[in-house]
């Protein structure tokens, strides 16, 4: 009956059933120089470097063929418009060859963050992510990660609760626009509040463990 | 950052995780270009309605793209922030202009389609960088930006009725700081 929106892609999820080869910290890093220098290059020589580098890339995140696939739809989808669009100002001679290497570019840009998506499992990313940030920027956020599911659950309470007392908020209800005030008032607000009241919870209890009374001394994660 | 309390963080990490999950579930089900601007332009607002500070939605949106990057939901890599980052500032610069926007039809319109109109900006960065022929460049930002304009308008009017809720439980701060 609740629809399902809190979905995120899992580790386990399809294209990542074999173990990637490199360390989550040097596949975000290498990410972050292959789309960099994908941005900045201009000589066709040099990209031909980062494709063949993007494609080894590839295969150490181990990236399957329906991910790869999947991705290259939307890249056909993205290459098309810039191309035609060059087609449209600059005609078929002079525009073609620049069209495609521009969409080559962006192609090139995205890659590597497409590897990095599908190939690297979820937690070895946030705990990278945790050497970059700030420690309690980095709790936070790893907190709201782990913490969405039980999020989840309370939202999906309320929601029954309010359906159960006549709330017109069921999917076929939302069709009419009329109905989208119960929507906001019955669920969303409560759901703002669940949200602050879990994240007093979550605050408290780490304040009890003496979280960050001493920059140095609380470690996280442990 | 330093006056934000571990609470507010928190609460903040769960707007920017939530429009995190929200476009993922809607991603492939919709395939309308630029209906994602819907649910950023929401939840920024919304994180910006319950912490008063005066960069909370460019946090959220610093957080939204950190954890698009780190969930696997952001396919441009790094330059995913951007998409998050550039709606964001235009929200906290609505705030910081237009005090009592929050509870206000047309001035969150107004300003969630200002914060649509940055996808504008967003893809013609990326453009520019990679050295995209100017015509092809703003040719391709208006049709990114349009529907984005017109989604972020719409998610920014969701707002209203739910600040007037929040201020009726008195968990809405109307003063904004």
């Amino acid at each position: 009956m609740f629809p399902v929106f809190a979905k995120l892609p899992s580790s386990s999820a399809d294209g990542k059933a074999a173990s990637p080869l490199l360390s989550p910290g040097t596949a975000l890093t290498l990410c972050f120089v292959l789309s960099l220098a994908a941005v900045i290059a201009h000589s066709a020589s040099v990209l031909l470097f980062l494709s063949l580098a993007d494609g080894v890339f590839l295969y150490l995140c181990r990236i399957n063929r329906h991910s790869l696939w999947r991705a290259g739809k939307i890249f056909l989808w993205q290459s098309t418009l810039v191309t035609g669009l060059y087609l449209l100002r600059f005609g078929v001679a002079a525009g073609l060859g620049p069209g495609l290497l521009i969409s080559w570019k962006l192609v090139l840009a995205f890659t590597p963050g497409l590897a990095l998506a599908q190939g690297i499992p979820q937690n070895g990313i946030e705990k990278a992510m945790a050497r970059i940030l700030p420690q309690r920027m980095a709790f936070a956020l790893s907190m709201s990660i782990k913490f969405l599911p039980l999020l989840t659950r309370e939202i999906r309470a309320v929601y029954e609760a309010q359906v159960l007392r006549g709330a017109r908020i069921l999917p076929r209800d939302l069709w009419r626009w009329r109905n989208w005030s119960d929507f906001f008032h019955c669920l969303i607000a409560p759901s703002v509040v669940q949200a602050m009241l879990l994240a007093e919870n979550i605050a408290q209890a780490a304040r009890s463990r003496e979280f960050g009374r001493y920059p140095r001394r609380t470690i996280w994660p442990g | 950052m330093s006056k934000l309390s571990l609470k507010d963080l928190l609460f903040i990490c769960f707007c920017a995780v939530l429009l995190i999950a929200v476009r993922a579930a809607f991603r492939w089900r919709l395939g309308i270009s630029g209906h994602a601007m819907f649910f950023t332009v929401f939840f920024l607002l919304l994180s910006r309605s319950c912490v008063s500070h005066r960069l909370t939605a460019t946090l959220t949106g610093f957080f939204a793209g950190t954890a698009a990057i780190a969930l696997g939901m952001g396919k441009g890599g790094p330059l995913t922030l951007l998409n998050f980052l550039f709606p964001a500032l235009a929200i906290d610069l609505g705030a910081f202009l237009f005090p009592p926007l929050l509870g206000s039809y047309p001035l969150c319109a107004l300003v969630g389609a200002f914060a649509g109109a940055s996808k504008f900006f967003s893809a013609a960065a990326i453009g520019l960088l990679i050295g995209m022929d100017r015509t092809v460049l703003w040719q391709r930002a208006f049709i990114e930006a349009g529907a984005a304009m017109a989604f972020g308008c719409l998610g920014a009017l969701c707002l209203p009725p739910v600040v007037k809720r929040l201020r009726a439980y008195g968990l809405f701060n109307p003063s904004g700081e």
